[in-house]
């Protein structure tokens, strides 16, 4: 009596009903797709093809190659073979650098060296007076640190007074890929304090070390944390451009995404100092393309093995590199993704108008097809149309995400898992949907 | 007298941070003086500069903002915050005393690489073998260190452990930068079979310049069943497509220097292989392989990674 009910009400429920039946087992799929590798390699890919439709502009920004300077040992004496720990960026040639990039006209120069202390002793013993001189060249300059970020603020350069031309260069494992949480292809906006505060340091709430490119980035665009943020733009109500990654049992790091287009921008508009042979800078060099740039200085050609990091497209650069992008992308325009509620809402918007238009799909091929090729019922049944409506779900996801990519920078890379979900039942719809009838036939024939 | 002095010091840095917490409210100790050599100043905070005895201020505590002044070239050591000395000699116009650093990095660790230039621009002098990389006895015995100028290079295996010798060899040419060497292949050999994979190679030019390495080899279980794939490969296949399945069968095996000399080896009938680049210049930035930065340029020529 029951299955007789029951038969009679499916056959009587709309087609197009019968579709959340068949969709509510998907969805459910679907979330658990999410939580396999499957999930993430499908992510990856959309991730990659997306960053190659970017265009970020790092027109505003100059990379100085210094890879030809040789380290020195403390007393500036060039030592190749001495212990990597016993060795430093000269100094004195990096004043010189600056000094010759000040006189250019540029906006700001930010090092990407580490200049913190090592276990609290300078690298350089004459550090502290370098700092000092940097800091009053009339343009913002800021030092890398790396060994102490995470710690109070006096740490990061040795002494308070310098901690505001600090910034992070700890560049994230997870760059240049879609990591478990936080932003894909992720760098930090700051590196906060790890260590608690002592007895004596009162919390003024600048604890937290700015990364090297947001550092950058704020001196040439004052507005740049209002942007950030998200304070302007409609569509900061359903989009984020930072998001926080939880590290431990620490604070959040805070973090965007890196748009690598401009790659190739900044090969070809990187600059390689020359040395002469004390070590100075060589007065051949040419700086006027420096004018009005931010002017990051690092070791490009020679950088080490700890010093590459992956990008987006399975392609390699350097740290200093890796900083540039990230500094032009917060210039031209940070990417976006999804709020968690919006994501939600946009999967069931997709699936609802994939149910609606493209799964109902059934009807007849138009007649000139008919007489031209002649097509079996059952083939048109589960091959045709199948393939037709996973061609259909596949470009109009496509044309989704290209859509909110050009009009609002988002990277909605989940959207091609919830495709592969449509696809999937596209491809099972009509098998599940005849063995069901077949069963209701069977059953109603029994009774 | 040394001892005294070393215990000294031990005892004063083991103070500092038994007292750090209660110096934390005033101000933070960061460095301990361990030697004075010539007329030195300290300014701390405020007050006066006042003169360094040698013997009374050995094992002073030396607090964030302390300035030392060397007098008549004067230089001073102190202990930093892992008990390292440290010479200071560039301290005529004041050497000023670092915040303590901390352990974050250590921390950081977790979340991203520190980045940055290198502190020496130079790769160490030993190119090959290199610790923590998986190899076998052929490849090991292809020494290479960073060429030399002139000199000899002394070359030494030793057994883990024990410190025994097992191969040594000097009165080498520093300049050659490779060396191949059978006896050293043997003696690798001699200690797989005798189920020690892991030897410590030492490499020396001067008391200032040396080097060494712990050799990961594979056992002769794992070794045997890789020769008969590779062996089974080079009966089906030739060419290119022979040294494609080799590397796979290399990389499965954790074998990423031997594999990456298949790929260099695919590369001399097409050097501007994207793919091939791409490959290899991954394997060798991840193993610091000289070849590295080369290959990397390479690749990014070719239009690849």
């Amino acid at each position: 009596m029951k299955n007789r009910v029951a038969a009679r009400a499916w056959r009587r429920t709309p087609s197009w009903l019968r579709v959340f039946v068949f969709l509510l087992p998907l969805m459910f799929a679907q979330r658990i797709l999410e939580l396999t590798s499957f999930e993430k390699t499908i992510e990856s890919l959309a991730y990659r093809v997306l960053q190659a439709r970017l265009h970020a502009d790092a027109s505003k920004i100059v990379i100085v190659d210094i890879s030809d300077l040789q380290a020195v040992d403390v007393n500036g004496v060039p030592q190749k073979d001495a212990r990597q720990q016993d060795l430093m960026t000269p100094r004195a040639a990096l004043d010189d650098l600056a000094m010759a990039l000040t006189d250019a006209c540029a906006k700001a120069i930010a090092f990407d060296i580490d200049f913190s202390p090592d276990r609290n002793v300078f690298i350089g013993q004459e550090d502290p007076q370098f700092f000092k001189r940097w800091s009053e060249l009339g343009i913002p300059v800021f030092l890398g640190v790396a060994r102490a970020a995470g710690g109070p603020p006096e740490s990061w350069l040795g002494n308070p007074e310098f901690a505001r031309m600090a910034a992070g260069i700890v560049v994230p494992h997870a760059t240049g890929s879609v990591a478990e949480n936080g932003m894909p292809g992720p760098y930090p906006v700051y590196i906060p304090r790890l260590e608690p505060p002592g007895k004596n340091d009162a919390s003024r709430g600048d604890d937290n070390l700015p990364t090297l490119a947001v550092a950058l980035a704020t001196a040439a665009d004052g507005n740049l944390k209002r942007t950030l943020l998200g304070a302007d733009s409609p569509l900061d109500a359903f989009t984020k451009t930072i998001a926080d990654r939880p590290f431990g049992e620490g604070p959040n790091i805070p973090e965007f995404a890196v748009n690598y287009s401009s790659l190739d921008q900044l090969e070809t508009t990187r600059i390689l100092a020359k040395w002469d042979t004390n070590g100075r800078l060589a007065a051949t060099n040419d700086w006027s393309s420096v004018a009005d740039k931010l002017v990051l200085i690092g070791d490009v050609k020679g950088a080490s093995a700890d010093d590459t990091f992956h990008v987006a497209n399975g392609q390699i650069a350097s740290g200093v590199v890796h900083h540039a992008m990230a500094t032009a992308t917060l210039l031209s325009e940070p990417l976006r993704v999804f709020k968690p509620a919006a994501r939600v809402v946009v999967d069931i918007v997709c699936i609802t108008l994939v149910m609606a238009i493209v799964l109902p799909l059934k009807r007849k091929p138009p007649r000139w097809i008919r007489r031209r090729f002649h097509i079996s019922t059952n083939k048109r049944n589960y091959l045709w149309w199948p393939a037709a409506k996973c061609l259909v779900i596949l470009v109009l996801t496509a044309f989704g995400a290209w859509l909110v990519l050009r009009w609002g920078h988002v990277l909605w890379i989940d959207g091609f898992a919830v495709a592969a979900a449509g696809v999937l039942h596209a491809a099972l719809d009509e098998p599940m949907e005849t063995a069901i009838d077949k069963g209701m036939k069977h059953q109603a024939a029994h009774t | 007298m040394m001892r005294m002095r070393t215990l000294f010091s031990s005892v004063a840095v083991v103070a500092v941070l038994a007292a750090a917490p209660i110096a934390q409210a005033v101000r933070k100790p960061s460095l301990v003086l361990e030697r004075v050599n010539g007329r030195v100043e300290l300014r701390s905070g405020s007050s006066a500069p006042t003169s360094i005895d040698e013997n009374k201020d050995r094992g002073r505590v030396l607090y964030q903002g302390d300035v030392l002044t060397c007098r008549d070239g004067a230089s001073f050591t102190v202990l930093n915050s892992a008990f390292e000395e440290h010479r200071i000699d560039n301290c005529t116009s004041g050497y000023v005393v670092s915040a303590p650093t901390g352990a974050s990095a250590a921390v950081l660790e977790r979340y991203g690489r520190t980045g940055g230039r290198s502190r020496g621009s130079m790769l160490g002098l030993l190119l090959w073998p290199v610790t923590g990389i998986r190899t076998t006895p052929a490849t090991a015995s292809q020494l290479q260190w960073r060429k030399q100028s002139g000199g000899t290079l002394a070359a030494t295996l030793k057994e883990a452990g024990s410190g025994r010798v097992l191969w040594t060899r000097s009165g080498i040419d520093a300049a050659l930068g490779a060396l191949r060497d059978a006896d050293l292949a043997a003696a690798l050999r001699a200690q797989v079979d005798a189920g020690k994979p892991a030897p410590v190679l030492d490499v020396r030019i001067s008391d200032a310049l040396n080097a060494s390495a712990t050799i990961t080899l594979l056992d002769r279980a794992a070794e045997e069943t890789l020769q008969q794939a590779l062996a089974s490969a080079g009966r089906d296949l030739s060419g290119d497509a022979l040294h494609l399945v080799r590397a796979d069968l290399l990389l499965e095996r954790s074998l990423p220097r031997e594999a990456l000399d298949e790929y260099v080896a695919m590369l001399e009938g097409a050097p501007e292989s994207t793919l091939l680049l791409t490959k290899a210049s991954a394997l060798a930035v991840e193993i610091s392989d000289p070849r590295a930065a080369d290959l990397v340029r390479r690749a990014r020529a070719a239009g690849g990674s």
